[in-house]
């Protein structure tokens, strides 16, 4: 008889945002995705649900975060493995270490291999993370139970690693192949993915269930692992996310006033909605005297969306022409632009201050 | 600008005075005393109000004081600047070629000052830069430092209307009002936003602290539940070892029931087998006997007295001897025979007493007698009673016996006074005579008494009679002794009989059924007694055995006991081997104490859940305020920037602007030394100007030193003044309003050849700085029109 799984990681639960507004929008975004997933386990009539570590984060995570979780465990009812990872390692005041965690939750809270027989020919064996960083996981393992292994961990896959993403638990395809495991279940990489070689589905993430930063790329879902009594594994990948974060670039390139400003930011904008949230970036070069104001733009714009971040990288019009002046705007206008374009930012918002000092106008943040 | 037209109502010693000036240069001549200086200080006045001055200009006749100049800017706009000094600030106003009033456009503060705003020139800088007042050349050093000021503000570069001043105030102004200045303690954002990102991380601290508490609460309720738990089961093993020691009394107690049964089946058994005795009265067996033991030992004592009696029987001879002597010994009762005693003893005394009183009366005869007669006679009396006294007592005639023995004592005692007194007195001698004579008579009387009674009774003596009397008491004993043995043994027997019918009666009221001897029917009544106490003695067993049960079961039921144990058996309780009150008070008391703990845990544990509860009910969510905390960090960072980039921008300025500055004197020094160059025919070419002060100083030629200007002579110094102001007007131009140059005779220590070589500079000067020249020299207002300056006429106040 197939054994049925269903395998999140990288909730992140208590997740601050402090790069895009509506934080309190994003967490209850993160929450209701976790519930979707618990949906998805039960409309699946999933045998076991398992989570790949980094559900919550430890530092904030507090009794709501319990009583939420601990809800949605029960809720489902059926046996929850979990895998700690390192923005939830199992310490004694852990959420996991809580004596009033629902009986049919079990957390491997060592840094080593355990068993669990699922079923007959199935057997899954967990991998936690604690304080300290646990090395290799499949560094000398070797899984010789009978029927299908499944690992469930939380790991950095060393071959296909984000840029900037924090290494930790690294592991390759070959050494899974190694231990012995038939397939593993992981977490980490907010952005989903199924490694196959040619013996089929090596291991998968399911990627975060909502995106968490700006910039992740893959898959926001949930994997359906489907373990037939002949030991083979299908996998099958769900996405779980409504939200979205943009990064948005927006060119002012020749606004002379500002309605040309709020023109360009509209049509950059109007595509999305109130489930994106957007880090819109102002570029290009307005016309002296044009008034970008970031605070208007949030206002004018964010309402529509989940919410907007303004980033002003724009620049007044023409700063080598003031740059030749032989006056002391000149001059000023020339040493700062020299400045800014060696990387200087303090030079770089000088000059636009400067310029907008002589001009007359108002200088806002 | 260009002065077009003064007119001056009243202004010192000019009144009702139309001047109007050319472009360029400008002549004004008059004698001394004319006004030139007045018609100078006028126009300044004009342009910047009377200041302090304004009563050193007041007419003296007390005309009005009042001027009104119209000028031009180089934009093309005309001014009018009306003002009546007398009103002071409410006296001015400003009107622009259509008549509007704009005065509120040449405010400096609350002074209307068309020369600050319209020549961006302060007072000060005018008077020291563009005018030469009454020969005053040199520049005050005191006014250097605002000159160098507005000459620098003059020359900050930029389009006209650009100041790096005003740049600078608006960088300065934004620093303020979007960062803050370390001493702005309310319009400070940066402070506040630090403040804000303090109290937040406050809130983040003790939402940590608080998330901490909770843990560690949870952590101290763990223990306790751990504790509670331990208790519980060794409450649990304390509750099994006393069910265990319950099961063991269960045990035991069924087991004394088991055997009280049997005991009580056995007793019954035995009861049974006294049936036939059930109803014996065998409480009266007791007295039955009581009753057969009265009647034997009735009968016995009955049988005993009857031989003692028996015994006790007077011999025939004895009873002979009693006959005789109660006859004769007997006939006298102890009384009587006393008295006979007592009577021969009398006599015996008598016959003493007579044979004294012989004596005596021998003797008192010899001392004298007195009443012997009645003494004798009392005696005798006495005497004679007394005999008859004890005649009557042997008569048994008791009253006589006493009348007359009282008699006798009577007499006797008269006797024995009277005898006495007389004896004593008068017949003592009769008397014991008497006395003798009597008591000899009483002796014969006594004795012849004694006699008669001894020979009746055929005693021989009183002694004899006493013996017989003695004899008699003895067997009047015995007889008595035989007669209570007899009657002893009637009585006894009577007893015995009495005994007997109370035996029977009882006996046949017990036994009934039964014939025989007493002795047999009180055995059988024994034996039924016995047999009835046996049955007695197995109820007494039964009902001890009721009690056994009683103390078994104590209050229980028998059937709950085997229920107990029945349900303790099911629960796989193992009767305890050994049990005791001991022991299960020892468990009862451990029960007790743990049962004490285990809800003293769960007191604490529900203590502790419900402060849990709480605590975690009102626990603040970290994420929202750690957010806050970044978005502050942000917020902060964001504005530190922006200080940074003011910062940046201002130092920029500032130094450019420091560095125009310094520029600027370079040039001032540059254009001076060529004028100063011509007009001294190259005696002096080189000056330095400090521009922060301005102070001048030049190269003298004999020495090559740079010295101050007070080292060269007053004409020279003059020299370099004139030519520095003329310098410096011509560089406010560079950046404003070319301000007019207002030279009241600077000339007067200078050479003709000096002035000669000075008016040409002056009048090119002047083709961009409107220049008036005030002279009171008739040659040098000719040499001023020579180089084309507009003559004025003081005494005309007309352009020539």
């Amino acid at each position: 008889m197939a054994t049925t799984i269903v395998h999140a990681a990288d909730v992140h639960l208590e997740t601050v945002f402090p790069d895009v507004r509506g934080g309190s929008a994003r967490r209850a975004a993160l929450a209701g995705a976790f519930e979707r997933i618990v949906d998805l386990a039960l409309e699946r009539n999933a045998d076991v649900l398992t989570i790949g570590g980094d559900l919550y984060e430890s530092e904030r995570a507090g009794p709501a975060t319990a009583r939420f979780l601990f809800a949605a465990f029960a809720r489902f009812g059926k046996p929850v493995f979990i895998a700690p990872g390192n923005h939830d390692p199992f310490v004694a005041r852990s959420l996991y270490a809580r004596d009033d965690l629902p009986p049919n939750v079990h957390v491997f809270a060592d840094a080593s291999w355990s068993a669990v027989p699922l079923a007959a020919d199935v057997t899954l064996y967990g991998f936690g993370h604690t304080p300290a960083e646990p090395g290799r996981p499949f560094a000398d393992a070797t899984f010789e139970r009978s029927g299908a292994r499944i690992a469930l961990f939380h790991g950095s896959d060393e071959e296909r690693c984000p840029p900037g993403k924090r290494s930790t638990a690294p592991f390759t395809a070959a050494e899974i192949r190694a231990s012995g495991a038939t397939f593993a279940l992981t977490g980490h990489y907010h952005g989903g993915s199924i490694v196959s070689d040619e013996r089929g589905p090596v291991f998968a993430y399911p990627g975060s269930p909502e995106p968490v930063k700006f910039g992740e790329r893959g898959d926001h879902g949930a994997l359906v692992v489907r373990v037939g009594a002949d030991g083979i594994v299908a996998v099958e990948s769900v996405p779980i996310a409504r939200t979205r974060l943009i990064d948005a670039a927006i060119s002012l390139d020749d606004a002379g006033d500002e309605s040309s400003v709020l023109a360009a930011c509209e049509r950059a904008l109007g595509a999305y909605g109130r489930d994106d949230y957007v880090r819109a970036t102002l570029t290009g070069t307005v016309q002296p005297g044009t008034r970008v104001e970031r605070a208007l733009l949030v206002e004018r714009y964010g309402a529509a969306l989940g919410a907007l971040e303004v980033i002003d990288r724009s620049t007044v019009a023409d700063y080598a022409r003031i740059a030749h002046e032989s006056n002391v705007r000149g001059r000023a206008v020339a040493e700062l632009l020299g400045a800014a374009r060696l990387g200087d930012e303090d030079a770089r918002r000088a000059l636009a201050l400067v310029v907008t000092a002589f001009d007359g106008g108002d200088i806002t943040p | 600008m260009k002065l077009r037209r003064l007119t001056v109502a009243g202004f010192g010693r000019l009144a009702g005075r139309t001047f109007a000036f050319a472009d360029g240069l400008n002549v004004v001549y008059g004698p001394n005393e004319a006004g030139k200086s007045t018609l100078a200080a006028a126009i300044v006045a004009s342009l910047y109000g009377s200041g302090r001055r304004k009563e050193a200009w007041r007419p003296w006749d007390g005309g009005p004081y009042a001027t009104t100049l119209v000028y031009q800017l180089a934009d093309g706009r005309t001014f009018e600047v009306r003002r009546d000094y007398t009103r002071d600030t409410k006296g001015v106003a400003v009107y622009d070629a259509d008549g509007n009033d704009v005065a509120p456009e040449v405010a400096s503060g609350k002074t209307i000052s068309p020369g600050d705003v319209h020549l961006q020139i302060p007072y000060d800088a005018f008077v020291n830069a563009s005018c030469v007042l009454q020969q005053s050349v040199e520049i005050d050093p005191e006014r250097n430092a605002s000159i160098a000021t507005a000459l620098a503000r003059a020359l900050d570069g930029g389009p006209r209307e650009d100041a790096a001043l005003g740049a600078i105030k608006r960088l300065e102004d934004a620093r303020k009002s979007f960062v803050g200045t370390p001493r702005s303690t309310v319009n400070n954002p940066l402070r506040i936003m630090r403040g804000a990102l303090t109290r937040r991380s406050s809130d983040a601290d003790a939402a940590r602290a608080a998330r901490d508490e909770l843990a560690q609460l949870r952590e101290r309720r763990a223990a306790v539940i751990d504790e509670r738990d331990r208790l519980a089961e060794r409450l649990a093993v304390a509750e099994r070892e006393a069910k265990a020691l319950r099961a063991a009394d269960l045990r035991a107690r069924l087991d004394q029931l088991h055997v009280y049964r049997e005991d009580l089946a056995a007793l019954q058994a035995e009861r049974a087998s006294y049936d036939d005795v059930a109803t014996f009265p065998a409480d009266r067996i007791g007295a039955l006997d009581a009753a057969f033991y009265e009647w034997r030992a009735a009968d016995a004592a009955a049988a005993a007295a009857e031989a003692d009696a028996e015994a006790a029987q007077l011999t025939p001879a004895l009873r002979t001897e009693l006959a005789m002597r109660r006859a004769d010994a007997g006939s006298l009762d102890e009384i009587e025979f006393e008295a006979l005693r007592a009577a021969a003893e009398q006599a015996a005394l008598a016959q003493k007493a007579a044979a004294a009183a012989a004596n005596e009366a021998a003797a008192a005869r010899r001392e004298g007698s007195g009443g012997r007669m009645l003494a004798g006679v009392a005696l005798a009396i006495g005497a004679f009673f007394a005999v008859l006294a004890v005649a009557m007592a042997i008569a048994h005639w008791w009253s006589f016996t006493e009348v007359f023995a009282a008699i006798a004592a009577g007499a006797l005692a008269v006797v024995a006074w009277r005898s006495r007194e007389r004896f004593l007195s008068d017949r003592a001698a009769a008397r014991k005579q008497r006395a003798a004579d009597e008591s000899l008579a009483a002796e014969r009387t006594a004795s012849a008494t004694v006699a008669s009674v001894l020979e009746r009774l055929g005693a021989t003596s009183i002694d004899d009679l006493a013996r017989k009397r003695e004899r008699l008491g003895e067997l009047e004993r015995i007889a008595a002794a035989t007669e209570r043995a007899t009657a002893r043994a009637t009585e006894l027997r009577t007893a015995e009989r009495e005994a007997a019918a109370t035996f029977d009666g009882l006996a046949g009221a017990i036994v009934p059924d039964t014939a025989g001897t007493r002795a047999e029917r009180c055995a059988v009544a024994d034996d039924r007694a016995q047999r009835r106490h046996k049955r007695d003695g197995v109820d007494n067993g039964i009902a001890m055995l009721g009690l056994q049960r009683s103390e078994i079961l104590r209050d229980d039921d028998e059937f709950a006991l085997i229920a107990e144990r029945d349900e303790l058996a099911a629960a796989g309780i193992v009767p305890a081997a050994s049990f005791g009150r001991g022991l299960r008070d020892e468990v009862d008391a451990k029960i007790v104490e743990l049962d004490r703990l285990v809800r003293d845990a769960d007191l604490a544990i529900a203590s502790l859940t419900g402060e849990l509860n709480l605590g975690e009910g009102t626990a603040a969510d970290l994420a929202p305020i750690e957010e806050d905390v970044e978005r502050l960090n942000g917020e902060i960072a964001r504005i530190e920037a922006l200080d940074r980039a003011l910062g940046l921008a201002i130092a920029t300025v500032e130094r450019l602007t420091h560095e125009a500055h310094q520029a600027f004197a370079r040039r001032l020094e540059t254009y001076a030394a060529e004028a100063l160059r011509d007009v001294t025919g190259g005696r002096y070419s080189e000056i330095r100007v400090d521009p922060a002060t301005l102070i001048v100083r030049a190269r003298v030629p004999e020495t090559g030193a740079i010295v101050a200007l007070e080292a060269l002579s007053t004409g020279t110094r003059d020299q370099v003044y004139l030519l520095i102001r003329i310098a410096m007007a011509r560089m406010f131009a560079e950046g404003l309003e070319l301000p007019p140059l207002l030279l009241d005779d600077p000339f007067a220590f200078w050479d003709d050849t000096r002035i000669e070589r000075c008016l040409p500079i002056i009048a090119h000067n002047a083709f961009d700085a409107q220049t008036i020249l005030f002279t009171s020299s008739p040659e040098l207002a000719a040499a001023a029109e020579r180089v084309g300056a507009a003559r004025i006429d003081l005494v005309t106040a007309a352009v020539v």
